[in-house]
């Protein structure tokens, strides 16, 4: 692929990769090195992207692979091998009842990053479980066992459940509707 | 340039063109369309945030950047790569 041609894709998948990196990271300086260090890597090793797939998929597989690289190491160096440490001092959102954005923002930075990923994937991006899998390096059952473990865990955290009738206020009626005219931009 | 995957159509499932009612969707399917919702707010909103400076000076400065012949260091092939 010519170079030119390769960054002026790259340069326009910048702002949804950067977005995935926050989704992995909760924290912009953080999701700045990653972003910085995936281009890097993208850039030297673009002899090995494969003309006419999906750079997208490509880029986010070599961000998320340098994100549980830094983990790992960060882990062994705090001797948090299973990285329980962010999560133990994450705080659970207030409950009252309804589903505010920002107590689901806070739900959703308490998660493992293994759910934050595949939830940003497949629930927000749309790829289907196989290519998930593909981008994460593992199986499909990896990927529907996080989905579902995380949809669960934000359900409990907003106090939601199937069984419990989910009141039709605005913004829900305002999320359905935006979802039914396309979120597409 | 699309955000988005591919397009998400809530009803899709259980539109008509028939003229009759709509079935209310499964507690379920709320459920996981207001969750998915919420996260793609959340996405949307930091997709759409302006670029940091010094992202922005690594794009114009990229061409610069000597690109190794062969093996670049510190750089793994995330198609061998497996993590997690």
């Amino acid at each position: 692929m010519n170079r030119q041609d390769a960054k002026a894709e790259l340069i326009g998948h910048m702002k949804v990769l950067r977005a995935f990196a926050m989704s992995l990271t909760r924290n912009p300086a953080a999701a700045d090195d990653l972003v910085q260090d995936t281009v890097l890597k993208a850039w030297s090793k673009l002899d090995t992207f494969e003309e006419g797939t999906n750079m997208r998929a490509w880029l986010f597989t070599i961000l998320r692979n340098g994100f549980y690289s830094d983990r790992r190491k960060a882990a062994r160096e705090t001797d948090d091998p299973e990285g329980n440490l962010a999560g133990a001092l994450a705080e659970k959102p207030a409950h009252d009842g309804r589903l505010q954005l920002a107590d689901f923002r806070v739900a959703f930075d308490t998660l493992p990053p293994e759910q934050r990923e595949v939830l940003t994937l497949v629930g927000v991006l749309q790829y289907s479980y196989e290519e998930a899998a593909e981008m994460c390096g593992v199986k499909i059952g990896t990927i529907k066992s996080r989905l579902k473990r995380g949809r669960d865990a934000l359900a409990q955290a907003m106090d939601l459940s199937e069984d419990e009738p989910i009141e039709m206020t605005d913004q829900v009626t305002q999320s359905v509707v935006s979802v039914n005219g396309g979120a597409a931009a | 340039m699309r955000l988005f995957h591919k397009t998400t159509n809530f009803f899709a499932a259980v539109n008509t063109s028939q003229g009759t009612p709509l079935p209310m969707p499964s507690k379920s399917r709320m459920l996981k369309s207001q969750i998915d919702d919420n996260l793609r707010l959340i996405f949307e909103e930091e997709s759409q945030a302006d670029l940091p400076p010094r992202l922005q000076e690594l794009l114009e400065r990229l061409d610069e950047i000597d690109v190794p012949v062969g093996v670049a260091s510190g750089v793994s092939d995330p198609k061998t790569e497996k993590n997690s």
